[in-house]
């Protein structure tokens, strides 16, 4: 790994930083400055992608060079309105507060566990070349593509064979989202050649991220340090999450890292009114559309459920119906101007091929068997389904109680229904059944998944160690 | 207590009895053995007798290796479980258990065999719907770990041990899902989407479930016959979820580790552009490199013309797109075949693994959907790869 790249990790999360600064300030628990370093880290390299994006002409490692000054100057304006808020806020909130109290001595071997997955995800992703099927086909691609010509247009297949020009490229994901394509560019600029292990050191990066994020933002939701630990390990330790991290190339990771840094910073505003928090989960929801059409759904979900949240009571079914109501607008709207994301929803839920358009049929017993297996019975994610439904049992009385316990159940209730209902009830069950697709957009749940676990087991004491009950 | 820990016990028991499916029809023990030792098996190539064993210290043309032997298995069916050891087998590489019927010699029939944890391992055969009847030769196929590993940088010494075929026990039975369950795996496409299909069959039932219906179980019979000691159900329900995750996850992370030595046995002796070269389809990426330069020779910029793109999978299309950038590409399936509505410049067209269009050299014509056919010219006919280009414009 060269200086140049380095570099460029330092740039981005010198932008990430800038950003949660100017919108939360400086942490002012250590929890937050954990929930911080993971949020920089997603928002500095998606930030650095779309930063590469203004450079559309600067081929090769130029784009490294020609975006540092657009880079430096938006995390000097960042750092700017970051002091003014610091010198407009109330004394000593710099001031980061020490954890107290002291780790049992296997906490330390969980973290130990941790790094040590850790250390072989990213050896893994260093050494690999770009593996994935969907790595190279739809993202890798574009951004291998732009190294060399600079960002080039990706036309649909008609506009293509129109183009008099020679710039034009057309692929099979030539409609898919840019964003993640421009942050590979980013990395690949700063390593100066298209070197596609030094691309890829960002997934096992946002993988560590993602754990320190939502370990900090547990801490902030009142989950003791020591569950928070825990469930941190338990996150590492998921099959799936540490193969898209090693393997790296999807986009999953990143929807996954967003939607869960949306919705916890959301919980966080629900439960402490903390505008900075909300300015944040604002701001992740709007970059998961940039990532992955399924991004945009999950960031309509989350912005439908938490515009209900705070309807009153009784203003709600008012209020869903209305937004039902927008929903279908925005349909007919989309199909009168031809919009390309309808298309996109057209294909996934006809679960058309880009081959032949034919369509598979697969029964929905069939397609329901093999989602839940993916849940239940494959090693993808260990324990965690069946101890988050047990603990849903028994912990039922917290969601009646919390309530960002319960819009957090509701929220994973709500998109997992929505992948049972799109795997088993469209065509689009041939990807249940292939096991090709579905747990990939479980994926996207699962960190909230863990985080479900973590509201409900808060207020749970941690087994102290009771002495041997003495002899009669 | 003492009920609800019998009751705990007896169904762990029932319930890894139902997951390992062992008939209770059956022996605990095999009653018969069939032990051929390595060294009565004939390599095709590179072979060396070692001790009783057989070790291999060169692949064959193919990047492998082929063992086999004669036997005389009058009735396969007696012998369903086959154990097998084979000594320092390299992670990039994989085993096939080959064997022809006497009923039917001219036909090899294979099944892949999961590398067992130790350098053991076995499979139920009597699941394989081939396998009855007479038996007239075994062996072991050893070849490179595919989509995953360069073929040509797989290979590395091993030694064969030996084999037996069981009579069918409890133990043969126990033996085959222990190695499935704990078996060494390599990264395939289908890891990125689901772990445990991404090998192959699938061949025994799911430990995680078994661990979650246990513990389910286990919670159930605590609360009916110690209804009064929450806490301490808590605290054992705790521990034991404990326990059985951290099972999960050594299991999870031995075969992470598995699959990491392949990388490191490839990859870590070499710089980046090398490993960028060092790939399972370096054919692929050989014919973009050919087809870029035949571009050049024919006096054309491959990054300014459009060069249609085609294979015989979406798989195979979509690497050679991929190697060919950044190529100014059209996958066929998705731009069609509209060469003749296209108005300005040379067209061109690569095919790998594709027979069509035909091209007809003496007309240098290319037929492209039915009778409808352009001009053309070959630039490139070394199969897999071919290249034309297109159009009434092609110069003589």
């Amino acid at each position: 790994m060269s200086m140049n790249l380095l570099l460029g990790w330092l740039c981005s999360l010198l932008l990430g930083s800038s950003i949660w600064l100017a919108l939360a300030g400086p942490p002012r628990r250590w929890s937050d400055g954990l929930a911080a370093t993971g949020y920089s880290v997603l928002l500095g390299m998606l930030g650095s992608g779309l930063l590469v994006g203004l450079r559309r002409e600067v081929p090769g490692e130029g784009i490294f060079v020609a975006t540092l000054p657009l880079l430096g100057a938006v995390s000097a304006v960042l750092l700017g309105v970051a002091y003014w808020r610091w010198r407009r806020a109330t004394p000593a909130l710099a001031v980061a507060a020490r954890p107290t109290g002291s780790l049992p001595r296997w906490g330390w071997l969980l973290l130990a566990l941790i790094a040590l997955r850790f250390a072989f995800v990213l050896d893994e992703a260093i050494l690999r070349p770009v593996f994935a099927w969907d790595a190279w086909n739809a993202w890798s691609l574009k951004a291998k593509t732009w190294f060399s010509l600079g960002q080039v247009p990706y036309l649909e297949p008609a506009a293509w064979w129109q183009d008099s020009g020679s710039a034009g490229r057309t692929a099979l994901a030539w409609r898919y989202p840019e964003l993640l394509s421009r942050a590979e560019l980013w990395f690949a600029g700063a390593a100066g050649a298209w070197n596609e292990g030094a691309v890829a050191t960002a997934w096992p990066l946002l993988w560590l991220a993602l754990i320190g994020g939502c370990a900090g933002q547990w801490m902030a939701l009142g989950v003791s340090r020591l569950y928070s630990l825990i469930l941190a390990y338990m996150l590492a330790s998921l099959p799936l999450l540490s193969v898209h991290a090693g393997l790296a190339g999807y986009a999953d990771l990143w929807v996954a890292a967003a939607l869960t840094f949306a919705v916890l910073s959301w919980l966080r505003w629900v439960r402490d009114g903390d505008q900075a928090q909300l300015s944040l989960a604002v701001l992740c929801t709007l970059v998961l559309p940039l990532l992955k059409f399924e991004g945009a759904v999950w960031a309509l979900l989350l912005v439908g459920l938490a515009l209900l949240a705070q309807v009153p009571v009784r203003w709600r079914w008012a209020g869903l119906g209305a937004g039902v109501l927008l929903a279908v607008v925005a349909v007919l709207v989309s199909w009168l101007l031809q919009l390309p994301w309808l298309a996109l929803v057209g294909e996934t839920l006809s679960g058309a091929t880009t081959d032949s358009g034919e369509v598979s049929r697969v029964s929905p017993a069939t397609a329901a068997l093999a989602f839940l297996n993916g849940l239940f019975g494959q090693n993808n994610w260990h324990l965690l389904w069946p101890l988050l439904v047990a603990c849903v049992i028994w912990r039922r009385d917290v969601l009646r109680c919390q309530r960002e316990a319960a819009l957090l159940a509701l929220l994973v209730a709500g998109g997992l229904a929505a992948l049972f209902c799109l795997f088993v009830f469209t065509p689009a069950a041939k990807w249940a059944a292939s096991e090709t697709a579905s747990n990939r957009l479980v994926l996207h749940w699962v960190p909230l998944a863990l985080s479900l676990l973590a509201l409900l087991l808060r207020d749970v004491p941690w087994p102290a160690r009771t002495p041997p009950a003495s002899p009669r | 207590m003492r009920r609800a820990l019998v009751a705990i016990v007896v169904v762990w028991f029932l319930l890894i009895g139902i997951f390992v499916e062992i008939s209770p029809f059956q022996s605990p023990w095999p009653q018969q053995r069939y032990v051929l030792e390595g060294a009565e098996f004939a390599a095709l190539a590179g072979g060396q007798i070692d001790g009783s064993g057989l070790a291999i210290t060169t692949a064959d043309e193919n990047y492998g290796a082929l063992l086999v032997r004669g036997v005389e298995i009058a009735d396969a069916a007696q012998w369903p479980v086959l154990r097998y050891r084979i000594d320092s087998l390299a992670p990039s590489l994989e085993v096939a258990f080959v064997y022809r019927r006497a009923d039917s010699p001219g036909d090899v029939r294979t099944v892949n065999l999961t590398r067992g944890r130790g350098a053991a391992g076995s499979i139920d055969l009597s699941r394989e719907t081939d396998w009855r009847g007479a038996i007239s030769e075994i062996g072991f196929a050893v070849y490179p770990v595919a989509q995953s590993v360069p073929p040509q940088q797989a290979f590395r010494p091993f030694v064969l041990r030996g084999a037996e075929f069981w009579s069918p026990s409890w133990i043969g039975r126990g033996a085959t899902v222990a190695t499935e369950w704990s078996g060494r795996r390599a990264w395939s496409l289908m890891s990125i989407s689901a772990l445990g299909p991404d090998n192959g069959v699938v061949r025994a039932r799911s430990p995680v479930l078994l661990l979650a219906l246990g513990l389910g179980f286990t919670l159930l019979l605590l609360t009916q016959f110690t209804p009064t000691t929450r806490s301490r159900t808590g605290r054992v329900i705790l521990v034991a979820v404990a326990l059985a995750w951290l099972m999960l996850d050594l299991r999870w992370s031995l075969s992470f580790a598995d699959r990491h030595a392949a990388t490191r046995q490839i990859y870590a002796p070499l710089d980046w552009p090398q490993r960028q070269q060092q790939l399972a389809d370096a054919d692929v990426l050989a014919a973009a490199q050919s087809a870029r330069q035949a571009l050049r020779d024919d006096g054309a910029d491959p990054d300014r013309v459009r060069l249609l793109v085609d294979a015989n999978s979406d798989f195979l299309r979509a690497r050679f797109i991929y190697h060919l950038a950044p190529a100014r590409t059209g996958p066929v399936n998705l731009t069609g075949w509209r060469v003749a509505t296209a108005e300005t410049g040379p067209i061109y067209l690569a095919t790998f693994e594709q027979p069509e269009p035909l091209f007809d050299a003496a007309d240098s014509r290319l037929r492209l959907e039915g009778d409808f056919s352009v001009p053309a010219r070959q630039l490139i006919d070394a199969p897999p790869l071919r290249l034309y280009r297109i159009g009434p414009e092609s110069p003589p």
